[in-house]
């Protein structure tokens, strides 16, 4: 990854500045590589340069030379050993001289994010998942691709349908940034996965901490941000093509990526499509859990002299997910009886593509476009706008005349905007304040459902204002900010009773966050951050208004009209620690207390329908708190063999009972080892690697709190190996794994379907990824 | 800018009012009705709830049986929320092979009952049932409709639920009284 100035002024524009003087063949180009999380310099890391087809690996003080070259075009490749190689192109006009910062410890995804132009976050705790980890994890979902990071787990609905859960909070509390835009949907749903394909990103960040101010209520439990890769000035035709079979499933994923420079402007286009059948647990087939998807997006950007950048983004998700036939239920009588088979009910004893209901069918869009202009040197301006169309529906089994009709169908129209002005101030500080609007239309599609919507139809309207200050103070960075919000919303319901009747419930919101953030490097080998933030959040529409059968739950739900804000405050603290590149630790600590916590409480009472009797959830408040430690540690053993290490420990109870909360991330351990295997004939990057993961048993759980109680602790086997073979202009990559290597027999905690069925069995996936 | 721009010049507009939905699914009112052989008795037993789920409490009509009494039951499913009510019986009665109903006394009575009818594979339905009363005793009744039962597992045919599965669409009880 480039570096460029710390300034947000001279971000931008920093491509424009090669002149040319001359004609002849006695350039130089030289440069130093630097390990992106540590600062050390990074000896033998390979530079490729073509076409010349010269070869070079640098020093002990990470440094090359290039000598003798003409005026040209190049494309230079840095690789380095367990790094994600880096390629860029250069016209060369003049001697040139980079710094290039590889992120070596990636596969820890350990590293602070300081992307080119995201520079509030350097006192952040996040975690970053980089791309080539996003290709290997090609076959899985967004929140399954992060879900490796110490302290972040997922919320599933089987295997194809996930949350990404941050410390304990999901759902209304963790806001997903895709492309600077905050997603948007029926995030309220425990089966509502996000509609982001996780091959738009070029990394993926985990912001833990409550900082990321820019994003209001959504970052009370923190934030996942989707970043696309900045496009350059390469002006040949690039791109990859991704493909991975796995056996559990019979599933197939392929992806194509093409990007292009020329005097009309960068661009980059992608698609993706997955077909993938029912999933086998280690005993038998997991009936209706296939899912398909198609995407497709495409990213535009242009210069307008050195001032003026404009850039468009467009994306299309689509996908249909089954669920398992066997856990769709009606009535608490049909739950107790699906709880308790050997074999969920309609498990079929064969393999099917076929997606029955239940099921869900979503669609989702995004255009995005911004200006950025640069005032001076010091201030730079944006707009932005982002237009998010989504369209869920949802299908239960029901009697035949109503089987293609959706039981759920809300379509949901967002409108963001955003102008922010960042100004380098004198003293050396950066200011960045910003304004938002935010425009929500939700509308339920009754006229296809022929039921009473769960939540009712509503309009949002949302103002925002927030200002983020940082500075560095020779080893100390220091970071506050503070945010306003406002937000008008007005909601529809209809009535229970019949006759029906509309009504119509309008409330108004202000909330207030603050952050504080500092870093200090006590030495290049030890660094410290902290992190605190003060953040409410309104309550949302399925919160306040939600009414009536929750049908994969056999419950019937009450939203409550009465809720306020709920306060958190959270801090973090993060030590870091590298010794001599041999050893990597990172310990974060962290508790989080919310005051007036929204969550759904069982009333105790039953209320009787003619096709049963259902227990009656009301959503409610009360005091919580969320505390725990994200441990991580490498050590390079020998020059080959690497062994990484991550546990995560949290607690959540609520404060004046001392109940613990449920569905809270159980304990769970990481350990894994790497061998990196010598260069032969045209294979590089040869490595084979094995894992294993441990999920403690949940022991925070009275009796009586869940249907059934926690399931047991697990073990899981894993391995893989990777290979790349190198031709002149192209490569490609080959990667095969194993999960659930031993076919054992477990349900996991924070997956729904446990109530059900067992969770999958083995699955071996093959990963094909070619670079043009 | 010009897309933002209408977009936020069309948000300040009031909402239309949602489309109350057609809920022609939903079953209301439930009834069995037992007539005795001989035709000198006849009861009913209703479990009526006009809005669905939510809303207000259903109403429930029992009845009394007479002792040592043979009664032909029938079933009638109504969609009341309709004008005129929507009879859903025959479109259970044509999706017959998907439906099944189950009667279980929880063991409170010695009642005896049989299914009078069968689907077209010549499996029960049990929108017509023969009920045959013991001696007087006071008890509970509860009827089950299942959607996409097995009806080939064993016992199903017999009016046994457990190896039945399938979904719950009705679950009505029945408070009994035996003279």
């Amino acid at each position: 990854m480039w570096k460029y100035n710390k300034q947000a002024s001279s971000i931008i524009f920093v491509l424009c500045s090669f002149l040319a003087i001359g004609q002849n063949c006695n350039y130089k180009i030289t440069g130093n590589v630097i390990d992106a999380t540590t600062g050390t310099f990074l000896k033998d890391a390979t530079i490729d340069l073509n076409p010349v087809g010269q070869q070079k690996l640098t020093d002990a003080n990470g440094s090359f030379t290039f000598t003798q070259l003409c005026q040209n075009q190049y494309h230079i490749r840095i690789a380095h050993m367990g790094c994600s190689p880096e390629v860029l192109y250069l016209d060369l006009k003049k001697d040139t001289s980079f710094v290039i910062y590889l992120y070596h410890h990636i596969e820890l995804m350990n590293e602070v994010t300081v992307h080119g132009e995201r520079n509030e976050q350097v006192s952040q705790t996040s975690s970053t998942i980089n791309e080539s980890e996003i290709a290997a994890n090609a076959n899985k979902n967004i929140a399954q691709t992060i879900e490796n990071i110490a302290g972040v787990s997922s919320l599933n609905t089987g295997a194809g349908i996930s949350k990404p859960i941050i410390h304990g909070l999901y759902g209304n509390r963790v806001g997903i940034i895709n492309n600077g835009i905050a997603q948007s949907g029926q995030q309220w749903g425990n089966d509502h996965a996000p509609e982001i394909d996780p091959f738009v990103a070029n990394h993926i960040s985990v912001v833990k901490g409550a900082s990321a101010l820019a994003y209001g209520g959504v970052n009370l439990g923190g934030v996942v941000l989707v970043e696309p890769a900045t496009l350059g000035t390469e002006p040949h035709l690039h791109g990859r093509v991704n493909y991975v079979f796995q056996t559990n499933g019979l599933g197939n994923t392929l992806n194509v990526q093409l990007e292009k420079s020329n005097s009309w402007g960068s661009w980059r286009v992608l698609g993706t499509t997955k077909l993938i059948g029912d999933r086998k647990s280690p005993t038998y087939y997991l009936t209706n859990t296939g899912n398909r998807e198609l995407n497709f997006a495409g990213q535009y950007e242009k210069g307008f002299g050195h001032r003026l950048k404009f850039s468009a983004y467009f994306s299309h998700f689509q996908t249909q997910l089954g669920i398992l036939r066997g856990s769709h239920i009606s009535n608490s009588s049909d739950l107790i009886l699906a709880m308790f088979r050997d074999e969920p009910f309609f498990t079929k004893d064969y393999f099917s593509y076929q997606i029955e209901a239940p099921s869900q069918k979503v669609k989702h869009q995004l255009i995005k476009y911004s200006l950025t202009y640069l005032l001076d040197d010091h201030q730079v301006i944006e707009f932005k706008n982002g237009i998010q169309i989504n369209n869920r529906k949802e299908f239960d089994v029901r009697r035949n005349s109503y089987n293609n009709s959706p039981s759920l169908s809300i379509k949901q129209l967002n409108n963001f905007m955003e102008g922010v002005y960042t100004n380098v101030l004198s003293g050396g500080g950066t200011l960045k304040s910003g304004l938002q609007y935010t425009y929500i239309n939700n509308t339920n599609d009754n006229a296809a459902t022929d039921r009473l919507p769960l939540i009712p139809d509503y309009q949002s309207n949302q103002m925002a204002a927030y200002a983020i200050y940082q500075k560095y103070i020779s080893k100390l960075y220091v970071e506050v900010g503070g945010r306003y919000d406002y937000r008008y919303l007005q909601a529809i319901t209809i009535s229970s009773t019949f006759p029906r009747e509309i009504k119509r419930e309008n409330r108004d919101f202000q909330n207030y966050g603050f952050s504080a953030g500092a870093k200090y490097s006590f030495s290049s080998a030890f660094i410290a951050k902290a992190d605190f933030g003060i953040v409410q959040r309104a309550p949302e529409v399925n919160e306040l208004y939600s009414s009536g059968l929750h049908q994969g739950l056999a419950s019937i739900e009450y939203g409550n009209p009465n809720l306020h804000a709920e306060n958190s405050i959270k801090a973090l603290l993060t030590v870091e620690s590298n010794l001599k590149q041999k050893v990597f630790l990172q310990v974060t600590g962290y508790y989080q207390q919310i005051i007036d916590y929204i969550y759904l409480k069982p009333t105790g009472e039953f209320e009787l329908t003619i096709s049963g009797s259902f227990p009656v959830f009301e959503y409610t408040q009360t005091d919580a708190r969320i505390y725990g430690f994200d441990f991580l540690t490498s050590y390079q053993a020998t020059e080959n063999l690497k062994f990484v290490l991550k546990y995560a420990y949290l607690k959540g109870d609520e404060i004046k009972v001392d109940i613990p909360l449920i569905y809270m991330p159980p304990n769970n351990l990481l350990l894994s080892a790497n061998y990196a295997l010598k260069n032969w004939g045209k294979s590089t990057n040869n490595s084979v690697g094995i894992s294993g993961k441990y999920v403690a048993q949940q022991k925070g759980y009275l009796p009586g709190q869940d249907f059934l109680a926690p399931p047991n602790a697990y073990f899981l086997l894993g391995a893989e190996a990777n290979t790349s073979f190198k031709f002149t202009n192209n490569m490609l990559d080959v990667g095969l794994r194993a999960e659930n290597l031993l076919n054992t027999v477990y349900r996991d905690y924070l997956n729904r379907m446990r109530y059900f069925a067992n969770d999958l069995g083995i699955n071996v996936s093959l990963r094909l990824t070619f670079h043009f | 800018m010009a897309i933002g721009l209408f977009a936020l010049s069309s948000c300040t507009k009031e909402k239309t009012d949602p489309v109350i939905p057609n809920e022609e699914e939903l079953i209301t009112t439930f009834t069995y009705t037992l007539i005795s052989s001989d035709l000198s008795d006849t009861a009913t037993f209703v479990f009526k709830d006009l809005d669905g789920p939510g809303g207000n409490a259903p109403e429930l009509t029992s009845d009394t049986l007479l002792a040592n009494t043979l009664y032909n039951g029938s079933l009638t499913l109504l969609n009341e929320q309709e004008v005129p009510a929507e009879d859903i019986t025959e479109e259970v009665e044509e999706e017959g092979a998907e439906h099944q109903f189950f009667y279980d006394t929880k063991n409170t009575l010695s009642i005896n009952i049989l299914y009078a009818d069968a689907d077209i594979d010549g499996n029960p339905i049990g929108l017509k049932t023969t009920l045959e009363t013991m001696g007087a005793e006071n008890g509970v009744l509860q009827i089950t409709l299942r959607h996409m039962p097995d009806k080939t597992a064993p016992g199903v045919a017999d009016n046994d639920i457990t190896n039945a599965g399938g979904e719950t669409d009705i679950e009505v009880s029945f408070d009994v009284e035996i003279q």
